[in-house]
């Protein structure tokens, strides 16, 4: 039955020339298995197509203490050597299965059976897997559900290791080209586009759109999904790295003192790419809800109906200003397009002014379309692909940069102006834009030897915006939220 | 010079349809039939918005003759109504409301001047459907909802009914009033209930519908609505059948004794609001795009509010709705038909209906028909626009047909305790949300009022009833007084935010353990 509903969303997702999407699956399945498949050109597809096929070895085969189980990180060594014992006993990603057996995965469960006693439990439902166990097909999933216990794993992020565990441990493998390795199926996760894209695979999600058993189970934090209990999806590459504790030493670019903000921006970029290719396949499966509420703002509906006159004046929380939406029609994408269109003010990005022109025009029609009660779905798939690829163009060259402290400067000035702050109309906007400024506040302190009193104004600013942000005690929403708030002079 | 044919034609057409409104505004207009009430046999009756002061002329002193003669018996009604209406009624506030700081911050959200377009008049004034806005006397629509709103816009019934001394009036049967000369028969639960729901809840036909770009544009949200409540607090400037003298209670032919009128109403007022509810739902969606964007399907407006607004309780709670025992009616995540408008059927079944059996048969037919609906409206976000119309239709005749089967139905003393130990019932079970609750605990306290009217209430209930008013607020805000609606608005949107369903479901659970116990006798 399932298969079934894959071969019709594969079918009606050639139709409606979605290929670019698929094509390197599909390059995959028909390949020998000789035969490596290029990385695709849109962030999601390759995360879950791809060179996933590969077989997963699980976290057991990094355990050894000579490998990665270090107890301490091994001086002289090339990497740390405790890889492993830092994610088994500080990393988040290696409980993501044991929260399938919570109070609240039970409870979501059984919402999602409308309240029946006889659900699937969250650990052996494909939906959860996808994404609380070490991405894998199916097929590979039901034979090896072994590995689940191991939440999210090594190889979640740093690819099966089927064709590189062994080579990974000889002399060979530092000549490699990250291309070669890449062909391998090891991740290239230095590389932040990469990082990033592996990353939304999940904390954004994508829909696999692959039609046999070899396909991937869509990981797809849908409105459905929310409403039976599941915490909903607000993926920030900076601030999520940041908060990792991290079994790994930053190296060359990386470790430049710039990289906080270049996370952030690329970051960003990857967000909204896999933001625009979840919408575009959301939309174009016809088997799946339509409208999706989980591409919209979720609080300018979540709110008790209070009389609260700025919700009148605001009109709307939309990422774009200037586009006419129907009153009371929700704002698409509040949180993984609030800041894409500001990149434009990166100093990477005004090389092709026009290019952005064209790409927010493409953003506003599908702000639009998307306000429409009942938006119309060939639309929005063509207007998300024609963004997502739009989008693309315009980020090759982020990482690339190297941010001066005149252009961090120059960018606190613009994204912290009173101006800036006026025109935040939602509390996504409000936790995208305070997010964009703690990289620049670090890149700040990073590059300005002699710290200055500006610095620690704009730290206390910082501080005093975060406790607005934060939900009073028993909400998950922000219930006395007030524009106004953070408008006001500082 | 001459003209040719066609062009004739044209100035002949445009001279008619500038002259219908000045026409229809002085009182001329073409003959039509009252609402509903379509027999080929009855004959065409002039419609004309009378205003509030023109029944003022009466209804309003003291020591007229008329009034004298009201004192003697010889009439239904007190003939002291228009100081009750104003003094005290809200309704002829309505189009004031509309001149207000909100109206014209709404008039500029939506791009028009709020006194000048029928989505808005229609409610907030006695509006003839037919004239229009334009075809209106401005010094009409400033009166708001006046008296011919509800008792009917037709000149012969008004101008009859006058003739106080005339029998002709007096003799004739409430069908024949309503039939022949246009007034509405307001001594029928039904027609009362429906003419209030056609603002309070909406009417399609008659251009009434509040919509959700409406709301956006800051209209308050419309509360639940159950009829002998609210009649109560608009305050009443009638009395029912009991209260009246026994020389006016001979002029309300025919009257059915023993009857609770009261919780009759909350019967009755229960299925046609929800009649009335769903209905909307299916007028607006079988509408669907041939209407204006602003209200085009599917309209928000036509769901559950609270389904999307509310805030979001944190995990470690648990939230409520998440955790409900009701479950979810479909996919979680769907928005939902509105729940209020259901909670009061189970009781109306109860109440109208001649015995336990029969009950159960048409709660019966009521769930399925009901469950057919919602899965129609949550199978996908905002619903199966054809299967929802078609099986809220069923839902309509399902009422209709229960309606018209209980005409003679009396609600009396000997079924008013299994009433209000249901309405506790459905109160546990249901784990309604706010605005199903109140109309549960509204329910409760007019049914028991209505109970308790000859004897003393029981103290115990008086308590539990007093923190349940506390708890859902279920006085009328500013009761009986002209109040703008900002003084009371934040406060009633507060409990709403505020609501415990375990909380208010333990007060049902205390009202039931009270009723099930007896007052000692002695004891009153």
């Amino acid at each position: 039955m399932r298969h079934h509903r894959r071969h019709r969303a594969a079918f009606l997702l050639g139709l409606l020339g979605m290929t670019p999407f698929v094509g390197g699956a599909y390059q995959l399945r028909h390949s020998s298995g000789q035969e490596m498949p290029t990385l695709p050109a849109l962030a999601h597809s390759s995360t879950s197509g791809a060179n996933r096929t590969f077989k997963n070895n699980g976290a057991g085969s990094c355990s050894a203490v000579a490998c990665h189980g270090s107890i301490a990180p091994m001086l002289g060594s090339k990497v740390l050597r405790n890889e492993h014992t830092t994610w088994v006993s500080d990393d988040p990603h290696s409980l993501a299965y044991q929260a399938l057996f919570s109070q609240r995965s039970t409870r979501i469960a059984r919402n999602l059976a409308g309240g029946s006693e006889s659900f699937t439990p969250a650990h052996q439902d494909l939906q959860c897997l996808a994404c609380h166990a070490t991405p894998r097909s199916v097929a590979d999933l039901k034979a090896t559900a072994g590995l689940d216990q191991d939440g999210v794993a090594c190889e979640a992020c740093h690819g099966p290791s089927q064709r590189w565990l062994g080579e990974h441990t000889s002399s060979t493998w530092i000549n490699r080209s990250a291309h070669e390795k890449e062909t391998a199926g090891f991740f290239d996760t230095k590389n932040l586009a990469r990082r990033a894209d592996i990353c939304a695979g999940c904390h954004v999600g994508s829909c696999s759109g692959l039609d046999d058993l070899d396909h991937f189970p869509s990981r797809d934090v849908n409105h459905d999904l929310i409403a039976a209990g599941h915490p909903r999806l607000t993926f920030e590459l900076a601030a999520y790295l940041d908060n990792l504790p991290a079994h790994w030493v930053e190296k060359d670019r990386n470790a430049d003192p710039d990289f906080p903000v270049r996370a952030w921006s690329v970051g960003q970029a990857e967000s909204a790419k896999a933001a625009l290719g979840l919408l575009a396949l959301r939309a174009a499966d016809l088997t799946s809800p339509w409208p999706e509420f989980s591409a919209y703002s979720c609080f300018s509906c979540h709110h008790s109906l209070a009389d609260e006159p700025w919700r009148q004046r605001t009109r709307f929380d939309s990422p774009s200003a200037g586009v006419q939406i129907l009153l009371g029609g929700p704002p698409v994408g509040s949180w993984d397009f609030a800041m894409t269109l500001a990149l434009a003010d990166l100093p990477a990005s005004v090389a092709a002014p026009d290019n952005w022109k064209d790409l927010r025009a493409t953003f506003n029609q599908l702000i639009q379309e998307m306000s429409r009660t009942v938006p119309d779905r060939q639309e929005v798939a063509r207007l998300a692909r024609d963004a997502a690829g739009k989008l693309e163009q315009r980020q090759i060259e982020l990482p690339r940069h190297t941010f001066t402290l005149a252009e961090v400067k120059t960018l606190i000035g613009r994204w912290n102006s009173p101006e800036a702050w006026h025109k935040t109309g939602g509390w996504d906007q409000a936790a995208q834009r305070y997010l964009s400024l703690v990289p620049l506040h670090q890149v700040w302190s990073r590059l300005d030897r002699d710290r200055t009193a500006e610095l620690d104004q704009l730290r206390t600013q910082l501080v005093s915006v975060r406790d607005k942000l934060r939900f009073p005690q028993g909400f998950d929403s922000p219930r006395y939220f007030d524009p106004e708030l953070f408008a006001k002079p500082r | 010079m001459i003209v040719p044919a066609r062009a004739r034609l044209a100035i002949a057409l445009t001279c008619l349809v500038y002259l219908g409104p000045l026409l229809r505004a002085k009182g001329l207009a073409v003959e039509s039939q009252p609402e509903g009430r379509a027999g080929s046999a009855a004959p065409r009756l002039r419609r004309y918005i009378y205003r509030a002061s023109h029944c003022a002329g009466c209804h309003n002193q003291e020591k007229s003759p008329t009034y004298q003669a009201a004192e003697r018996g010889q009439m239904i009604c007190r003939m002291n109504e228009w100081q009750y209406y104003e003094k005290h009624d809200k309704h002829q506030l309505a189009f004031a409301a509309l001149l207000s700081q909100r109206g014209k911050e709404m008039g500029e959200r939506l791009g028009r001047e709020v006194t000048k377009i029928d989505a808005c008049i229609n409610c907030h004034a006695a509006q003839d459907p037919a004239a229009g806005v334009t075809g209106q006397n401005p010094a009409r629509l400033a009166d708001g909802v006046t008296c011919v709103a509800c008792h009917g816009p037709f000149a012969r019934w008004v101008e009859t009914h006058a003739r106080y001394e005339d029998d002709e009036w007096r003799n004739l049967d409430r069908k024949s009033k309503e039939r022949d000369y246009g007034m509405t028969d307001l001594w029928n639960p039904v027609r009362r209930a429906e003419v209030c729901a056609s603002c309070h809840i909406g009417n399609h036909a008659e251009g009434k519908v509040l919509t959700h770009p409406m709301y956006a544009a800051g209209h308050p949200p419309l509360p639940s609505f159950e009829t002998a409540t609210f009649s109560d607090a608009q305050p009443r400037h009638w009395q029912y059948v009991r209260e009246k003298t026994r020389e006016r209670q001979r002029r309300i032919e025919p009257v059915k004794q023993n009857n609770l009128e009261r919780a009759e109403l909350v019967a009755v007022g229960g299925l046609v609001a929800f009649r009335q509810s769903v209905k909307l739902w299916a007028d607006q969606a079988e509408a669907g795009t041939s209407q204006p964007a602003a209200a085009q399907w599917p309209d928000f407006a036509r769901f559950d509010c609270t389904s999307c607004h509310h805030d979001l309780q944190a995990a470690e709670t648990p939230p409520w709705r998440q955790v409900q025992a009701r479950g979810f009616r479909a996919s979680p995540g769907r928005p939902d038909a509105p729940a209020w408008s259901t909670a009061l059927v189970p009781i109306g079944i109860k109440a109208l209906s001649k015995d336990s059996a029969s009950a159960s048969i048409e709660q019966a037919q009521f769930e399925r028909a009901l469950a057919e609906f919602c899965t129609a409206v949550t199978i996908r976000p905002f619903g199966d626009r054809q299967a929802g119309s078609l099986a809220a239709r069923k839902l309509i005749s399902w009422v209709n047909r229960f309606l018209e089967d209980q005409t003679h139905a009396v609600v009396d003393q000997a079924k008013a305790p299994a009433l209000l130990a249901e309405i506790c019932a459905r109160a546990e079970e249901s784990i309604p949300d706010y605005d199903a609750a109140r109309q549960l605990a509204w329910a409760f306290r007019v049914v028991y009022q209505d109970v308790t009217a000859m004897s003393k209430p029981d103290p115990r209930i008086e308590v539990i009833l007093a923190r349940l008013e506390k708890e859902l607020s279920l006085n009328m805000p500013k009761r009986g007084e002209q109040t703008p609606i900002e003084n009371s608005l934040k406060s009633r949107l507060g409990f709403a935010a505020d609501y415990r369903p375990d909380r208010t479901r333990d007060l049902f659970k205390e009202l039931q353990a009270n009723l099930a116990v007896p007052r000692r006798p002695g004891k009153k």
